[in-house]
């Protein structure tokens, strides 16, 4: 009864993690329609460069957070002024882009491990992570600011999003062609959601670094959970990501503990295609048509 | 020199083998697929496990390794029935992660991450291939028989179906033809043909470990046919000689070992792009034939400038 109790905590933590990286995954994807597989590396370029500021610098950490942020949001802009919209609109272009946008993917992997190595790298080994205990259940510093800065997160995207700026996204979501009858700069919406896309990732990559340590795949653990919670929880729904995330940090959890740690992939996937199977548009998500490439 | 030549031609023909089976999904049937290394990988393990453990003459292994790709295949096809673009490719991308991770944590039978040594060299004919030279006439004669499947696939009604569910494939199947069926079973073929690159690479390197057999090289299958160009055998083939030879000569350079695998998938990565960016038919486009054909493409286009 306590593990559960724990699993449930942890599962929070994880989850939080997930939700806020889904988050920002899933508006770009839901405003852009574009699988960004490079946000990882956006991801992992904030809390690499943070980094680099903390060490070499001895910036404070929360001075740090501010290159690191320009850089993941750089990144970002890049790829969408420098390589997706040069590629919109032509014929197959949805294709391309899918393709495009796994090439930056690799790229930027390969680039952060011949500039870092392929070591884990942390701010300040061990600090917030004196373990706390209360009742059956551990926790420490870092999983409560994971879990505090996720709410953060989410309060702040859903009143982004009602600001006019915020409307416009929505209205691109919903329909690009629509948004741009009634007036709405399409280009610039599409823009924004990179930039505050790539801003989420952020407060998420600072606390995977505190914990585990960057290294050059560290996007690559978390971006698939982080997927199939944008897609399990609906694709342009932010309450859905929030929930599925916790749901998906739990289920890692549980099977961590039943299986150890190998199959956890294989599992999140596997229920992953069982939702776009069975309920493509994801727990709160409408109908989705078929998107034809 | 002639040595790193043969190495890097057998290189070249496995990987031909890879994308000329890809380019069936990816060229034909217009899926975006990233689950290829794994249907290598069950080639080779099949190929490996077969002749380590139990002795069987390399073609029964690569037979079973072909067969049983193919039924993975039409496994991996069932998502392709119901998704299309982003989701299919997710899906395909869970299927290679659920596939590496059977090689990787499937002890008992893979022997996990330490992979299979010692696999037996194959004798053809009573003679057995040892040397570089037999190794290359041994892939390029399979790399015939693969490039003459898919070439007489192609030239079938099965491959312009292909391409009807490509371009159209509502309009495919309100001309009666079965879109699911035409699915699975290019994908089991796909699958099946590229196990057989899989047993040529465990017969050949005589040691596997799941490690060839990750995301990251079903990103390179997909980069070969992207590049040389999908839909037409010309492309692959000159996809697998641009992407697989021009890397291989970063090692006629001195470069320290740690810098060569990253400084690789950089160059693969920033020309894949430039091939999306200014030239996204690739090196060799598909041959689009001349007349009625055109007279659609024109269609199509006009469609096209008001999309609905």
């Amino acid at each position: 009864m306590n593990l559960l109790y724990q699993l449930i905590v942890t599962g929070i933590v994880t989850g939080a993690l997930y939700s806020m990286l889904g988050l920002g995954f899933g508006l770009i994807y839901g405003v852009t329609r574009v699988f960004h597989f490079a946000y990882v590396i956006s991801f992992a370029l904030a809390g690499y460069v943070s980094y680099w500021f903390v060490r070499e610098l001895g910036w404070p950490l929360l001075a740090a957070v501010i290159p690191g942020a320009l850089a993941a949001v750089a990144l970002g802009v890049v790829s969408e002024v420098g390589v997706y919209r040069r590629m919109r609109g032509k014929e197959g272009s949805l294709k391309v882009i899918m393709i495009a946008s796994l090439g930056l993917f690799v790229i930027g992997q390969n680039a952060l491990q011949l500039l870092f190595g392929p070591s884990a790298l942390t701010y300040f080994p061990g600090e917030f992570l004196e373990p706390t205990i209360v009742g059956p259940v551990v926790f420490n510093a870092r999983d409560v600011l994971t879990v505090v800065l996720a709410i953060a997160v989410f309060t702040t995207l859903h009143f982004a999003l009602k600001m006019r700026w915020g409307r416009a996204l929505r209205a691109v979501v919903d329909s690009a062609r629509m948004a741009a009858v009634v007036g709405i700069d399409v280009q610039r919406a599409y823009l924004m959601s990179f930039v505050v896309g790539s801003l989420i990732v952020v407060p998420a990559a600072v606390l995977v670094v505190s914990a585990e340590g960057a290294t050059p795949w560290m996007g690559l653990n978390v971006i698939f959970p982080s997927v199939a919670a944008t897609v399990v929880g609906g694709v342009g729904s932010l309450r859905g990501a929030a929930l599925a995330g916790f749901l998906i940090g739990l289920l890692q959890n549980v099977l961590v503990w039943q299986l150890g740690n190998q199959w956890q992939n294989a599992i999140i996937f596997f229920v992953l295609i069982l939702f776009f199977l069975y309920r493509p548009q994801g727990l709160f998500g409408r109908p989705v048509a078929r998107v034809r490439v | 020199m002639v040595d790193f030549l043969q190495s890097t031609g057998i290189f070249v023909l496995t990987f031909g083998i890879l994308a000329l089976s890809y380019n069936l999904l990816f060229g034909y049937l217009g899926v975006t697929s990233l689950a290829h290394s794994a249907f290598w990988g069950i080639g080779a393990y099949a190929s490996a496990l077969t002749a380590v453990n139990h002795g069987w003459p390399w073609p029964a292994g690569m037979a079973l390794g072909f067969f049983l790709a193919g039924a993975v295949g039409a496994l991996v096809a069932i998502p392709a029935v119901r998704l299309r673009g982003d989701y299919l490719l997710i899906a395909t991308i869970g299927f290679q992660v659920i596939l590496h991770s059977l090689f990787l944590n499937w002890r008992s039978v893979t022997n996990g991450p330490l992979g299979i040594r010692r696999i037996p060299r194959p004798t053809v004919f009573g003679q057995l291939v040892q040397s570089q030279s037999a190794y290359l006439v041994f892939a390029f004669v399979l790399f015939l028989l693969v490039l003459f499947i898919t070439w007489r696939l192609s030239r079938s009604p099965f491959g312009r179906m292909l391409k009807a569910v490509r371009d159209d494939d509502i309009a495919a199947q309100s001309l009666g033809k079965n879109v699911v069926i035409i699915t699975i079973v290019a994908f089991a073929i796909s699958g099946a043909l590229a196990a057989l690159s899989g047993s040529l690479l465990a017969i050949r390197v005589t040691y596997i470990d799941p490690e060839s057999f990750i995301l990251l090289n079903s990103f390179f299958i997909l980069t070969i046919v992207a590049v040389g160009g999908a839909g037409n055998f010309l492309g692959s083939i000159a996809g697998a000689v641009f992407i697989v030879g021009l890397p291989e000569l970063l090692r006629l350079v001195d470069l320290p070992n740690g810098v060569v695998g990253p400084l690789r998938q950089i160059i693969i990565g920033v020309v894949l792009i430039a091939f999306m960016m200014f030239r996204p038919q690739g090196l060799v486009p598909e041959h689009r034939r001349r007349g009625g054909d055109d007279d659609v493409d024109a269609e199509r286009g006009v469609v096209q400038v008001a999309p609905g």
